[in-house]
């Protein structure tokens, strides 16, 4: 049953991605820049710039060229850097795991704060939990991001010396040998302790404020879901059975309150991954959107693109995994 | 917020438009005011901070003390004092000033962004809604694919396409915002349509236009303020967080996410200039945030009922 959900989502999968890459390629296609002109340099003379346009297939119409792009991007072509003239793919390839490493840390802070959070405020309501996620929530959704990651710096950094200012790793360490790409992995892999600890330290920062803004709507979501579990008849069963409280919330409840939160997971991705456009040009934490500013600076278009089309293929993969994980948490589903 | 949706779209579906008279209804508006605002009171609070950001916006010349573009080396990077209440930047530009400029700037982006995006998703949502078969299958499909893009990343790719300028941000956050309107409306269009006023309307002979616009958008209006007033907050984010990443307002435009761009550096050392510009962004968003939470509990007729 569900492996038939899985192949229609797939299906469906393809229909989204050619629509994604269409539109993609629909910017880069009316962009008012002349890639031909770009890519001559500035002293190229107009037949130079002519040659390179028919060398390039910029002359052919649109849906050759769309053609062309998608047979490319098959072979996982995605063009050169502008500035680096690197292969994109390469570009991309050596970014995405230091923005993977950021997210997935950002999303265990967010479970691992917002669910007791929730639970907490939603068993004893005006408890202290309580009120300070309705502070939470309240706030955590009205910040600037890019202004709360500079003011962490400040705080943090400039006036406690507790943690980094930021990058991945102290200036006086080297990267560890590259296994996954993720430091925190590789360091562990190599058993090197002394640099795991420091890429910790640096990944800390970053991550709780990328996770701050999903905080305040788990934690609020779980509230109220908890508290509908908690007015069902089968919870007033376990309690009329004996069951310690302990049993009742931790087990029978939590199980049940928690799918409502895991909906938003989906959702609250696509938020993180604008997010860490602008926390890791706060932080240089090297990471694909640290090459997006970077590029954005330069107008480095090829780049800024495979960026764009890197994130929405992890949006859309995730989503499907959340999906799927629905399905196997509630049986009730069937698709 | 965006994220929000299921609350505000069970808001209320108005009762048809009934004659009362206009005097009428002002009292009754105002007293539905005054009971809102009795059990949510945070309401009071963002409609004074919106109230204020509008009066500052409009009388930014007579309230700024110094020219917001006007440079000033001798007075770089000055801390707050009683002469610059908010310091000045590395070029000696009164950050006070430039602050109370820049209201102008997100405000503006707020409407016109919001403006722009609500009409779109109306006109898709209605035309899917009203048509239906093939024609809203596409529509909404074509809406689909444009939520697969993470939002601030559709955002970057069209306006890095059209060039950085405030103008292209404002299009390519309205361009990434419209679809969650086009599915509100189309789902209120088609929950209306059905009703049975609507089918009285067409028995009497009423042409399909003034069913719309006498009988059906009428309901959409009230749905539709409630999520305009929230997303503006997160919309003045977004442009802001675009030329924060220098997409969106080039500097030295006084806008309060540039501003904070080009203070970045300075967090360490001069902290007040990239300080004060994300303050007032927060000023705008927190209180754009709780209008709209005020409103979706003025529209709420279940709210109404429990202290009216």
């Amino acid at each position: 049953m569900i492996l038939r959900y899985v192949l229609r989502r797939c299906i469906f999968l393809v229909f989204v991605i050619v629509g994604v890459t269409g539109l993609l390629f629909l910017i880069t296609y009316s962009i008012p820049a002349d890639p031909a002109r770009v890519a001559a340099g500035p002293g190229a003379t107009p037949k130079q710039v002519e040659n390179l346009r028919q060398k390039l297939g910029l002359d052919r119409p649109a849906y050759v060229q769309y053609l062309t792009y998608m047979k490319n991007l098959f072979r996982g072509d995605l063009g050169k850097s502008t500035r680096t003239k690197k292969p994109v793919i390469e570009e991309l390839k050596s970014y995405l795991p230091a923005s993977l490493e950021l997210m997935v840390a950002a999303m265990l802070i967010n479970v691992l704060i917002a669910v007791p959070f929730g639970v907490l405020s939603a068993v004893k309501p005006g408890h202290l939990a309580d009120s300070v996620s309705r502070l939470f929530a309240a706030l955590g959704m009205g910040l600037p991001l890019f202004w709360v990651a500079l003011l962490a710096q400040f705080i943090f950094y400039g006036k406690l010396h507790v943690l980094p200012f930021g990058g991945r790793l102290s200036t006086s360490l080297l990267p560890p040998a590259h296994f996954t790409g993720s430091f925190i992995i590789d360091a562990l892999l190599a058993g090197d302790w002394l640099l795991f600890k420091d890429a910790l330290v640096h990944l800390i920062l970053p991550a709780t404020v990328m996770a701050l803004p999903e905080i305040a709507v788990t934690s609020r979501l779980m509230r109220s879901s908890m508290l509908e579990v908690l007015g069902q008849d089968y919870i007033r069963t376990a309690r009329s059975k004996g069951l310690p409280e302990r049993l009742v919330v931790g087990k029978h409840a939590l199980r049940n309150a928690v799918l409502v939160p895991l909906t938003m997971v989906g959702m609250q991705v696509g938020w993180i991954l604008g997010n860490t456009l602008l926390v890791e040009t706060v932080f240089s934490w090297g990471g694909l959107g640290f090459l997006a500013f970077n590029a954005i600076y330069k107008l480095d278009f090829p780049v800024i693109m495979g960026v764009a089309l890197v994130m929405c293929f992890v949006f859309v993969i995730l989503n499907l995994l959340v999906d799927i994980l629905y399905a196997y948490i509630d049986p009730r589903i069937l698709y | 917020m965006k994220r929000d949706n299921s609350k505000t779209t069970d808001v209320v579906r108005h009762s048809p438009p009934e004659a009362t008279q206009s005097r009428g209804r002002m009292g009754d508006l105002l007293r539905r005011i005054r009971i809102t605002l009795r059990f949510n009171r945070l309401g009071a609070v963002g409609l004074f901070l919106i109230l204020c950001l509008i009066l500052v916006a409009i009388f930014a010349p007579l309230i700024a003390p110094y020219d917001p573009s006007k440079l000033n080396i001798q007075e770089r990077l000055q801390p707050p004092s009683i002469r610059h209440l908010f310091g000045t930047d590395a070029a000696g530009r009164d950050v006070f000033s430039r602050v109370v400029y820049g209201a102008r700037i997100s405000l503006r982006v707020a409407v016109v962004v919001v403006a722009i995006a609500a009409s779109v998703g109306a006109a898709i949502g209605m035309t899917a809604a009203l048509c239906g078969g093939l024609i809203d299958e596409a529509l909404m499909r074509f809406t689909d694919i444009f939520l697969a893009f993470p939002p601030l990343i559709l955002a970057m790719a069209v306006n890095a396409g059209l060039g950085p300028g405030i103008e292209s941000a404002m299009l390519a956050v309205a361009v990434t915002w419209w679809t969650g309107y086009a599915r509100m409306i189309r789902g209120q269009v088609m929950t209306t349509k059905n009703n049975l006023y609507v089918d009285g309307a067409r028995a009497i002979g009423a042409s399909r236009g003034r069913i719309l616009v006498r009988h059906i958008l009428p309901n959409c209006i009230g749905p539709t303020t409630v999520e305009v007033t929230l997303d503006a907050g997160a919309v003045v984010l977004t442009v802001a967080g675009l030329s924060f990443i220098g997409l969106g307002v080039q500097p030295p435009t006084p806008e309060w996410g540039a501003m904070v761009s080009e203070g970045h550096g300075y967090i360490l050392t001069q902290w007040w200039w990239p300080t004060f510009p994300g303050l007032a962004l927060c000023w705008m968003v927190v209180g754009l945030n709780l209008v709209g939470d005020f409103l979706r509990d003025l529209l709420d007729p279940r709210l109404q009922g429990r202290s009216g």
